[in-house]
């Protein structure tokens, strides 16, 4: 029985973020069962729609013992990856494929606006991430532009 | 102090959602003009190019004096010069009255040099010319026209500045026979720019980033070198810029020609608010049909009437390259803004600025 353990920092952190703690074990859960997530150094990160929410979690696996690091998740809906570049390798690696990620756009939509993001790409199965600082920074922001200038 | 009459709230909010219209798909009453006025409207409030880049208060109100006077974009960009982040690293520049600032004296003058050149720490860039004329200009933006407030990382083209610390054609020489060099001096340049949007972003919370290619174009490098000296530091400089916090607005400027390059810099990065210019294809302006094919879904395309035209053409000619563009680009997937190729030259007549936008109030209606 795997154990996943979650701070007060990284509680204070979800809940700033509007993350349910619940869904932080789900997305780790989720990762662990499927091996679908990306590996830098000790660290993982997986992901997992939850509703019309995209959860990110990035932790750290010793034994049976889960650390979670932090917490991010946006509401645009994920689509296509396109424009993988592959001269620009990512220190991510993807976990199924063993491959470092490269950098791509995503597709993302809001509000039934479509439009392109920076992003992380395995060139062999397709999965992609999204960083923290892209999903905290340029997709929040975007997010509020949107809400914003589409009133 | 206030220099202007306050901008017409009406107005304001009417160009507002018109502003907005292409980024969000929610088409408005017709496309909108940017015809990047810079001293060319101090020029209209009767100032010399000099006195617009020096005084950076007057110089933004007259921004906004003359795109509330044509009907533009409600957005003021000023910046003190297109050699930003470059004083703070040892160049001199030198002002004449009516043509932007220019180099005096380069930082360093061989490319044993620039192992002895220092990233200027965030700190310093705080002290720098560069830094404390962008925190005048917006800071008076902020107090005075708050709904105006669009503060800007200038980055601005990291190979065309890093090649104005050594001089053009020695930078172009090194390119050839000491690429690590000129690696060695572009990154430098970068990471300095970059400290100033570390202190920018720390100010204001964020900060639209403009950025794109000069020497980086087709004039001056192949196509092998734009990628290796251009489309490499605009991208890295964009990933961390966004992670400093800048953007998501991005406003890619290509000045030039980019007849062969042109489609290498869709591996650069593109967020959900990024505009993308490319001025010229040989001497003629970038034929915006092929731009939209490559370009359209991935950014909010500008247009690029050339600047000579607008500067010593008719207000016919003006109109009818307006027109041309508009009907060509106006259908573009994520919007179009009607544009100048560059800087709208200083002592341009404002008939120029006039054509344009009556071009777009008789063609510009978008078509979805």
């Amino acid at each position: 029985m795997v154990e996943i353990n979650i701070s007060d920092e990284v509680k204070k952190l979800a809940e700033e973020r509007g993350i349910p703690v619940e869904q932080l074990k789900e997305v780790v859960q989720q990762g662990e069962a499927t091996g679908e997530k990306l590996i830098f150094e000790d660290q993982n990160l997986a992901k997992k729609q939850i509703g019309t929410t995209t959860v990110y979690v990035v932790y750290k696996r010793s034994g049976d013992v889960i650390d979670v690091v932090t917490a991010y998740s946006h509401r645009m809906e994920e689509k296509e990856v396109t424009d993988p570049v592959p001269d620009d390798v990512q220190p991510w690696r993807c976990n199924k494929c063993n491959k470092n990620t490269v950098r791509a756009s995503m597709n993302v939509s809001y509000l039934g606006i479509t439009r392109q993001a920076p992003t992380m790409v395995c060139p062999d199965c397709g999965a992609s991430y999204f960083e923290e600082h892209i999903v905290t920074k340029t997709l929040c922001t975007a997010m509020c532009l949107f809400e914003k200038k589409r009133a | 102090m206030k220099y202007i009459v306050d901008p017409d709230p009406k107005w304001v909010e009417h160009a507002t959602k018109r502003f907005a219209a292409p980024f969000v798909d929610k088409p408005y009453d017709r496309i909108d003009v940017d015809p990047v006025l810079l001293s060319e409207a101090g020029h209209l409030a009767g100032m010399t190019a000099k006195e617009w880049y020096l005084n950076p208060k007057k110089g933004i109100a007259s921004v906004i004096a003359a795109h509330e006077a044509f009907d533009l974009i409600p957005v003021a960009h000023w910046w003190p010069t297109i050699h930003v982040w470059e004083q703070e690293m040892g160049n001199k520049l030198e002002w004449r009255e009516n043509q932007p600032p220019h180099i005096k004296e380069n930082a360093i003058k061989t490319p044993e040099d620039i192992d002895k050149l220092e990233v200027v720490s965030v700190e310093e860039i705080k002290k720098g010319p560069t830094y404390t004329s962008f925190v005048e200009a917006f800071d008076y933006v902020r107090d005075n026209y708050p709904n105006w407030f669009v503060p800007l990382y200038f980055a601005f083209h990291p190979e065309a500045n890093a090649s104005q610390l050594i001089g053009l054609e020695k930078f172009l020489v090194m390119t050839i026979r000491n690429p690590p060099m000129c690696h060695k001096l572009i990154q430098k340049f970068m990471e300095t720019s970059l400290n100033g949007c570390r202190a920018l972003v720390e100010r204001y919370g964020s900060a639209l980033i403009v950025t794109g290619s000069t020497v980086a174009g087709s004039d001056l490098l192949g196509p092998k070198q734009v990628k290796e000296f251009g489309v490499r530091y605009v991208s890295e400089l964009v990933k961390k810029a966004l992670k400093i916090g800048a953007g998501p607005q991005i406003w890619y400027h290509h000045c030039g020609n980019h007849a062969k390059d042109w489609e290498l810099w869709k591996d650069t990065i593109f967020t959900p608010f990024t505009v993308m210019q490319i001025g010229y294809e040989g001497r003629k302006p970038f034929p915006l049909e092929k731009l939209k094919q490559v370009y359209g879904r991935r950014a909010t395309l500008m247009g690029n009437i050339d600047t000579a035209l607008a500067f010593s053409g008719t207000p016919t000619q003006v109109y009818e390259m307006a027109k041309e563009q508009i009907l060509a680009a106006k259908d573009s997937p994520n919007g179009f803004i009607s544009g100048l190729a560059c800087e709208c030259p200083h002592g341009s007549p404002p008939s120029s600025i006039h054509a344009m936008v009556r071009a777009a109030r008789d063609f510009g209606r978008y078509e979805r």
